[in-house]
């Protein structure tokens, strides 16, 4: 694909806000038609899409998602220290998009089995039976799209993680937990050897895995083997390696849901005698549960978002690097 | 000349039903009861067809109703260790343990072995006995074989089948050996049944007052045969060798193999597993021709100056797909010790199973076959589990299995992606839980309004303080009262404990639980 003729075309193609317009070569280098799986976040299918026009995450691509934790690198030496190190992947969030990918892949009747490697990504069972869904909060109008950012609010749908969906589905639609394979392997090596065999396989739709410590070396073989596959493949990588490089499409972050302001951030702290918690058995908000923040950090080809906030798009030379 | 040696399997079915209850108990939380029943339905009640000696012991007789005999064992007994264990006779079953013991034995002690269902073997042993030292050493050599079968008999040697049999029937201790030519002698003092004639006859024979088959012998062969027909005189000339008697012999089932010995020893690590992958391809072609696939498999090794190595691969499905087969026997091999060279391979398919039916050339073959394969896994997914479990062990490879218990470490159990699994609850559970579980609970300190009851307010948990924002609850979870266990998974002795859904203000959510027995508390879970 050459160079892109003119500010104009540049903009009308930016109109369609495809991020990963990165995978077009590849998929066309394949010859297959590019699949994506819709998130069922409105702002998130809006954002993000194949080339061939579908919304969601993009198959066939990683997708790294930082997990919830400290972001600092500190030497733990006491309880306190280990527990603000502490991080753990956006299980729920990992947990809905798996869903959403087997979803996709029954309704075109393809096989549809989850891999989840590692054991840090292994949520517990019982979260991943029921039909939790999670859904997109009220949009935030202060951070649309033409400032580069892109910010999510998420929360599991309808009260809680209670399983109540509006709408319905069939039963044998949501057997995510029957279509999950546990995988525990035992270093980081044999964890990227088996996230590269199970993407090399035609049975799998999802591959979630613990990506914690993968270079630039490891994740570029991934992302070799997925553009080889149909799976979509989540990372889950720790907070602190928001700045490590990867052959990553898209890398997101998720931050829990800044309860006030005054605490904002993932330090707790005491404050004697709040005002939220005048009667704590009487739930004031009946969405409550858990809620995250989800924030595009990176975006194989969206340099152009960034291009087109400081209106100077003349050294964007068609698309990102590609993905495979 | 023969050397008969025969075995007489006495309890044969209760010892199959035992080896069974025995592995069934293995698995945690199973009953501990040894009392084994086997049942029979006659006229749609269930009879006792055969006990145990405990049963025996607590007066449960065979033809009793299976319901009279379970309220003959103590209720104390039963309370404490099950019920027992009861089965339905099957003979077929039965049959085919038996074949497998003859296979086995085939393996072990004689190349002849024939079966006399139900409950009999005979292996001719002339000539193996060297083998053991004597035919002394060689019915030690056996018995000990039954006893760790566990798997009661008693054996004879004899020059005769019949003779043999009758001896470890009815003989008085359960090893006897006759030296060639004194069948006569030691068949003498045992009852006319020991003849393998039928009942008939025996009860006939008896009225007559003959009893024993010394008895029998005295009198003149021309009348007993005109009486009671050639059959009694036949059997008593097979049993005293007059007559021959031919049995007919299993036939020894390898299992399919194919195997490559070199003119020398063989060190190049190329060649050999050329050669390997030239077995496998063999072994796999000849499997497919008869629709069979691998399940377990082993690659021999045999080195000039070593025991043979074995490389085993087992399989989620039966597969007869040489390159799966090689990719997974690869790994293993590439990191075999050759030694000073290798003389032999074989490639044995240790276990096999059908492959899925596939119809050919009909519509939609490939819909045809997802509908109708009630296989677990698809086959893409069943290689990649093979694969990763070949690599990582079984023990890394899992999927999750509901269990019917509330209790949240039991909710689910780890089991093989290729196991079946049985329907969990058919609703699935509409509580919450979190996607993170501790375990075991992490202790935490409340601080709440009321004191140590009710909801907190406050939390210590891992060194750090967080104010609770928002707290729901409590969900009462209670050990159940008839579960063996004393205690929670994780130790605690307490019955009852109250879950809450804490928020904390800086958003986490955790899952905590107070035993309100105690007031200690602790967290249990995080949603992420």
């Amino acid at each position: 694909m050459g160079p892109v003729q003119g500010i104009e075309a540049l903009l009308e193609q930016l109109g369609t806000g495809s991020l990963a317009g990165s995978s077009k070569p590849d998929q066309e280098a394949f010859g297959r038609p590019s699949r994506a799986v819709p998130c069922g976040w409105p702002s998130i299918d809006r954002a993000t899409g194949s080339a061939g026009g579908e919304a969601g995450l993009v198959r066939g691509c990683i997708h790294e998602w930082l997990g919830v934790g400290s972001r600092s690198h500190g030497k733990a030496r006491t309880r306190a220290d280990r527990s603000l190190h502490e991080w753990s992947p956006p299980l729920l969030l990992l947990a809905h998009l798996a869903r959403q990918a087997v979803l996709d892949a029954t309704s075109r009747s393809a096989p549809a089995a989850v891999t989840w490697i590692g054991r840090r990504v292994w949520p517990y069972p019982g979260a991943i039976e029921q039909e939790g869904r999670v859904a997109e909060a009220q949009q935030d109008r202060r951070s649309p799209l033409p400032t580069g950012e892109l910010k999510v609010q998420l929360e599991p749908e309808a009260g809680g993680c209670e399983s109540s969906t509006s709408e319905r589905l069939p039963p044998e639609h949501s057997k995510l937990l029957e279509r999950s394979i546990f995988i525990a392997p035992k270093d980081a090596s044999l964890r990227l050897w088996s996230i590269d065999t199970a993407l090399r396989c035609p049975g799998i739709t999802a591959v979630i895995a613990d990506g914690s410590g993968l270079g630039m070396a490891g994740t570029r073989r991934l992302q070799l083997a997925a553009a080889s596959s149909e799976a979509l493949v989540l990372l889950a990588r720790p907070p602190g390696e928001d700045r490590e490089v990867s052959a990553a499409t898209t890398r997101w972050r998720v931050t829990r849901r800044e309860a006030e302001p005054a605490c904002a951030g993932n330090a707790p702290e005491v404050a004697p005698g709040g005002r939220h918690h005048s009667d704590p058995c009487r739930d004031p908000d009946p969405r409550g549960g858990p809620g995250w923040t989800a924030t595009l950090l990176r975006a194989k080809g969206a340099q152009k978002l960034r291009q087109r906030q400081a209106d100077t798009p003349r050294f964007v030379h068609g698309q990102g690097p590609g993905a495979g | 000349m023969r050397r008969i040696l025969a075995i007489h399997l006495r309890s044969l079915s209760i010892d199959l039903a035992q080896r069974r209850r025995r592995r069934a108990a293995r698995h945690p939380g199973a009953p501990t009861t040894s009392c084994v029943l086997l049942s029979r339905t006659s006229s749609g009640r269930s009879l006792v067809a055969a006990r145990c000696n405990e049963a025996a012991r607590r007066g449960i007789r065979v033809g009793l109703s299976l319901a009279e005999a379970q309220a003959l064992i103590d209720p104390r007994v039963r309370a404490r260790h099950g019920d027992p264990w009861v089965e339905e006779l099957t003979e077929e079953r039965d049959l085919r343990a038996l074949h497998a013991l003859g296979q086995w034995l085939m393996a072990h002690f004689s190349p002849v072995v024939a079966l006399e269902p139900p409950d009999g073997l005979f292996m001719d042993v002339a000539g193996t006995e060297r083998l053991f030292g004597n035919e002394e050493d060689l019915c030690r050599a056996v018995l000990r074989a039954m006893h760790r079968l566990a798997i009661g008999s008693r054996l004879a040697v004899a020059d005769t089948v019949g003779a043999a049999s009758a001896i470890a029937r009815f003989g008085r201790t359960p090893r006897q050996i006759v030296p060639g030519g004194d069948e006569a002698v030691a068949l003498g003092t045992l009852p006319v049944a020991a003849l393998r004639l039928p009942e008939v006859t025996c009860d006939a024979l008896a009225e007559l007052g003959v009893e024993s088959i010394r008895e029998l012998l005295r009198l003149d062969r021309d009348r007993v045969a005109a009486r009671f027909g050639g059959d009694v005189a036949m059997r008593l000339d097979q049993a005293l060798g007059r007559a021959f008697e031919s049995v007919t012999p299993l036939a020894f089932e390898s299992p399919p193999q194919t195997e490559r010995v070199f003119e020398g020893p063989v060190q190049q690590a190329g060649t050999i597993a050329q050669v390997a992958e030239e077995l496998v391809v063999e072994l796999a072609a000849e499997l497919d021709r008869a629709r069979q696939g691998v399940l377990e498999a082993t690659l021999v090794l045999e080195p000039s100056d070593l025991p043979p190595r074995r490389l085993p691969i087992s399989l989620s499905r039966p597969s007869a797909d040489p390159r799966h087969l090689w990719t997974m026997l690869r790994p293993s091999l590439e990191a075999a010790h050759l030694g000073f060279g290798i003389e032999r391979i074989r490639f044995v398919a240790v276990r096999s199973g059908r492959l899925p039916a596939q119809q050919v050339g009909a519509w939609e073959p490939q819909e045809a076959t997802r509908a109708t394969t009630s296989q677990p896994l698809d086959r893409h997914v069943g290689e990649l589990v093979d694969v990763l479990a070949t690599r990582l062990g079984t023990q890394s490879v899992l999927a999750a299995r509901a269990e019917p218990s509330h209790l949240p470490e039991r909710s689910y159990s780890w089991i093989r992606p290729q196991d079946h699994r049985p329907k969990g609850p058919s609703k699935p559970r509409h509580t919450a839980r979190p996607s993170r579980l501790f375990s075991p609970p992490e202790p935490a300190i409340f601080e709440g309004p009321d004191g140590p009851e009710g909801p907190p307010r406050r939390l210590r948990w891992r060194g750090l303080a967080y104010q609770v924002r928002r707290t729901r609850g409590p969900e009462r979870l209670a050990r159940p009262w008839w579960d063996e266990s004393p205690a929670w998974p994780d130790g605690s002795p307490h019955t009852v404990r109250d879950y809450y859904r804490l928020e904390t203000s800086c958003g986490r959510s955790l899952w905590a639980f107070r035993e309100p027995k105690h007031g200690r508390t602790f967290i249990q879970g995080e949603w992420t």
